[in-house]
């Protein structure tokens, strides 16, 4: 047991702050914004940084949060999948996997999502093989792995007219 | 059916993809209940072995341990005997995951190693080390199997289970049909004769050596759930694809009544297979994580939350088991195939999840189903080796993909040896409507015979778009890179014989309706396929339409396997709707002044007449002549399937497979897979072609990845997902091709799709690497070295 127990850390996840109790030196980021906040959109699958389904964006970039310390997050911006959704109205990244069906099962959807943003965000305007390149560390074993590129590709499309 | 379809084949927005999208689907492991606890299973290091004894003091004095569970205060849950590395002995359960994981490694285990046998060659050895010391327990397993299997353990060896006698078998008819044969009347192991059938053959095929170990690696989402005792209820949150099943091997393990259980399973993750017992099982392979986290939630009043790690997660799903066959194949010298001879041996290490139920699907589609037109001198013969492994479990073809690879190569064999082009050696044997398919394992009451001709259109489709014309034979081959065409047929039996299912479909005054059917949804799209269904029947807009699943206490459903969703549940759902409709035409006869309801029909939320479409009304006002005090009821139909014998639908597929072979490195790569698949009817495209790029996991499977069991110890050494390497989207192309050939089985004419894009991978990709470098690639996965050797550069 950590001497942390009745230490409080405050993140700010999805412009809010939050002050946790009990976040123990241990506890990575996925633990503390699941089992703590309650953000069970951030999902863990492998544990081992190898899938990328954990993925959240800190400070704009893409960050595994299965291997990310929760003690070292303070003071940082903590964006989830939670944090897209504006007002019911899905993000236009949101939008184009519904519909290109880029979501099979739907485990891996978050950590898809979360990378893409933060991709489409530094190269508005990808081809297929970036686009692969940019996803190719996250794993979605239902495998429709075309159709997520084909949502990836909408996406931009989206952003581009909204924009 | 109506004459031109609107909601069925249309692009429509996927039912769950909101909730998917936005991460607000709860799968089990997302949820968090009040006073929920944790709990934590301590596993054996040894493949085999007694327990002396256990200590729990120094766990149970850890603070905030509420509960420490082991063979001694919950008998039935945990064994005194271990058979592979990773068997659960104990559970601790505890106030936070931190304090179960902390206390887990203070429970004292004293062993008595017993010898093990890892090799399943070496389990068929005389004198081998028994896997399973205790034939008694042995017997419990096989009767508590939920598969009724007609079976033997060796007399000589009690590591070889012995499936000798099929329960049903068949001959053809006069007509040239098969029929049913008792087992009295077949000869055990087929029909024909093979030996006749060598003789009248021009040539001889034989194949064999092929091994296959794949993981499902295992699943996104983890194993495990949430067990909540409250009021007499057992509520369960679980990863399942088949709630009923589940609930009644919990009510029996725990003695509790049937419907006092609730299973909860809205959103799953992938499952592929490996969702089908879920941890339910009574078996050999250890407690359940239902069970015990079940049994602990009813002995401490808390919702207690059980959940695998990855690397438990690779014990539990341990995939397909190591696998060898053996065929034989006869052909006249015009190509026609004269008999096959197949015999199969699989390492089913400890049982597993339905323990040998895959196994009595084993090759069953190729020498019965796939050239039955041909064919005529069949047999199959199967065991199954137990050695100390953690149990497998089904995956997509359900025990076929090992089996097509050599038949498939054997073809391409056959098509080299008779001149013939292997497309036109398929196209001369393939199974044409009406031809034998045997659906074991299931009730076998009459004929059963194929009910379309989807394969010839799926070899036409797909040899064009990869313009198999320009293939050219190995001897053309030269430079490092040499590129290859190879191609297999791929069947698959789907929703035998039995298998039944229900549905509710509750309209509205709005003119909106409910559709209540417990279909698991575990990524392939069904619940949006089913409200599809019942929105075409009823004639209202997929919109209008919604669909409540994934509680054990709505209808019945049959367990979400063997691609039966579509095709079971789907009709089911058809039916219901039929059913409301009518009803509701019934209530607005007097209105519409039509003595027969059959004068009316419905459309776009109005029920009008049929000989005069504008004289109509709409639902509201049927409803509102019916409701008291303003308060509107509800019309309710009700349907039900149950698959008959007779003409059966299934899956029909040709796989082609380019690929390039460097002949240095002895790497594959540039793979691209194109797939051809008879759907019946395409309901939902987009997800019919997703089921299809699950090839990506195939070829994984086929091309680089096996699970490595340490020989000395057991223990398994790739047990996460840098050590076992899965699919990425840069590791092969896949393109799906949808051909529909109506199937008459269905009110749309849909078929089963989501297993058979398995099985005639491997062999296609081992006959396109023969194309491309003249070797003959017999066990996979294809590795650098294993090619290498084969070229003979090392």
């Amino acid at each position: 047991m950590s001497g942390n127990k009745h230490k409080i850390l405050t993140l700010n996840v999805n412009g809010r702050d939050y002050d946790i109790l009990g976040v123990e030196d241990q506890m990575t980021l996925a633990d503390v914004l699941r089992d703590k906040l309650g953000l069970t959109g951030t999902k863990v699958a492998c544990d081992d940084g190898a899938c990328g389904s954990c993925t959240v964006i800190v400070d704009g970039k893409p960050t595994l949060s299965c291997m990310t310390l929760a003690v070292t997050m303070a003071g940082k911006s903590i964006l989830t999948i939670e944090g897209l959704l504006k007002e019911n109205t899905p993000h236009p990244i949101q939008q184009a996997f519904i519909e290109e069906r880029g979501s099979a099962c739907g485990y891996c959807t978050p950590g898809f999502i979360m990378t893409t943003k933060a991709f489409l965000d530094e190269n508005p305007h990808p081809d297929v093989d970036e686009i692969k390149q940019a996803l190719a560390g996250n794993i979605c074993r239902c495998a429709i792995y075309e159709q997520i590129v084909k949502s990836v590709h909408t996406a931009s499309e989206k952003l581009q007219e909204g924009a | 059916m109506a004459e031109k379809l609107r909601v069925v084949g249309a692009a429509v927005r996927e039912k769950p993809g909101f909730e998917k999208v936005t991460g607000n689907a709860k799968y089990p492991n997302d949820i968090q209940l009040p006073g929920m606890l944790h709990g934590k299973l301590v596993r054996s290091p040894y493949a085999c072995a007694n327990i002396v004894d256990i200590d729990t003091s120094a766990a149970e004095a850890y603070p905030g341990v509420k509960l420490v569970m082991t063979y001694k205060n919950f008998p039935g849950h945990f064994f005194s005997s271990v058979y592979f590395v990773g068997m659960e002995v104990a559970c601790v359960i505890a106030e936070d995951k931190s304090i179960a994981e902390k206390a887990a490694r203070l429970v004292k285990v004293e062993y008595e190693p017993l010898p093990f046998v890892i090799d399943p060659e070496a389990a068929m050895r005389p004198g081998a080390p028994v896997a399973f010391g205790d034939k008694t327990k042995i017997q419990a397993y096989y009767k508590n199997q939920f598969w009724n299997v007609s079976n033997q353990v060796s007399p000589d060896n009690p590591n070889l289970f012995l499936y000798s006698k099929y329960k049903f078998w068949s001959d053809p008819d006069e007509k040239g049909h098969f029929t049913k044969k008792t087992i009295g009347q077949a000869n055990g192991d087929g029909f024909g004769d093979v030996e006749q059938g060598r003789k009248e053959s021009d040539i001889l095929i034989e194949d064999e050596g092929f091994k296959f170990n794949k993981a499902h690696a295992p699943i996104m989402s983890n194993s495990g759930c949430v067990a909540s005792f409250s009021d007499d209820i057992l509520t369960i949150y679980m990863p399942t694809q088949g709630p009923y099943m589940s609930r009644f091997k919990i009510a029996v393990t725990l003695r509790l009544p049937a419907n006092k259980i609730r299973i909860l399973s809205m959103y799953t993750g992938g499952a592929f297979g490996a969702r089908l017992g879920s941890g339910v099982e009574p078996s050999l392979n250890g407690p359940s994580f239902v069970t015990v986290a079940s049994a602990a939630s009813m002995k401490l009043g808390k919702p207690v939350s059980l959940f695998y790690s990855r690397d438990e997660d690779f014990l539990f799903y341990w995939g397909r088991g190591t696998f060898r066959s053996k065929v034989n194949v006869g052909f006249k010298e015009d190509g026609s195939m004269v008999m096959m001879d197949t015999d199969v041996w699989r390492n089913v290490s400890t049982g597993g999840s339905i323990g040998l139920g895959t196994f009595e699907y084993d090759a069953t589609p190729t020498g019965n189903m796939l050239y039955s037109h041909t064919c005529k001198h069949n047999r199959l013969r199967k065991n199954s080796v137990f050695t100390n492994g953690p149990g497998y479990v089904g995956w997509q073809g359900f025990g076929n993909p090992e089996v097509f690879l050599p038949v498939e190569v054997a073809m391409d064999e056959a098509a080299e040896k008779l001149g013939i082009d292997p497309v036109e050696l398929r196209r001369k044997n393939h199974m044409r409507q009406g031809d034998n398919y045997l659906s074991l394992a299931y009730e076998f009451s009459g004929p059963q015979f194929a009910s379309r001709d989807g394969i010839e259109e799926c070899l036409n489709v797909a040899s064009e778009k990869v313009d198999w014309a320009s293939r050219t034979p190995p001897s053309q081959k030269t430079g490092t890179l040499r590129h290859g065409k190879g191609m297999a047929l791929a069947i698959q039996q789907t929703g035998g014989e039995g298998m039944e299912s229900y549905a509710i479909v509750r309209l509205l005054a709005d003119g909106t309706a409910i559709l209540e059917c417990n279909y698991q949804d575990f990524g392939q799209g069904g619940r949006t396929s089913q409200v599809q269904l019942a929105a075409e029947t009823l004639g209202i807009p997929y919109d209008k339409v919604i669909i409540v699943s994934g509680d054990s206490n709505l209808p019945y459903t049959h367990i979400q396997t063997c691609s039966s969703g579509t095709l079971v549940q789907g009709f089911a759902t058809h039916n219901a709707a039929v059913d409301a409709k009518n009803n509701l035409l019934k209530r607005a006869t007097r209105m519409l002044e039509v003595e027969d309801p059959a004068e009316l029909d419905t459309a776009d939320g109005f029920v009008f007449a049929r000989a005069n479409p504008a004289v109509r009304l709409p639902w509201i006002a049927v409803f509102a002549r019916i409701g008291i005090l303003g308060a509107t009821q509800e019309i309710i139909g009700l349907g039900w399937n149950r698959v008959g014998a007779g003409a059966m639908s299934g899956e029909q597929g040709a796989t082609f497979v380019d690929l390039d072979v460097d002949t240095e490195t002895g790497q594959l790569c540039n793979i691209k897979v194109t797939h051809a698949q008879d759907c019946g009817k395409a309901i939902f495209p987009k997800a019919v072609e997703g089921d299809w790029l699950g090839i990506h996991h195939g070829v994984e499977a086929v091309v680089g990845v096996t699970q490595v069991l340490d020989p000395k110890t057991g223990k398994l050494l790739n047990d996460n997902w840098i050590d076992y390497p899965v699919a990425t989207m840069l590791d092969s192309e896949v393109e799906p091709l949808i051909v529909e050939v109506f199937d008459p089985t269905h009110p749309y004419g849909a078929a089963g799709i989501a297993q058979s894009h398995q099985n005639g991978l491997a062999a296609a990709m081992s006959n396109a690497i023969y194309n491309a470098i003249g070797v003959r690639m017999k066990e996979t996965p294809f590795t650098p070295d294993k090619i290498l050797a084969a070229l003979g550069k090392i």
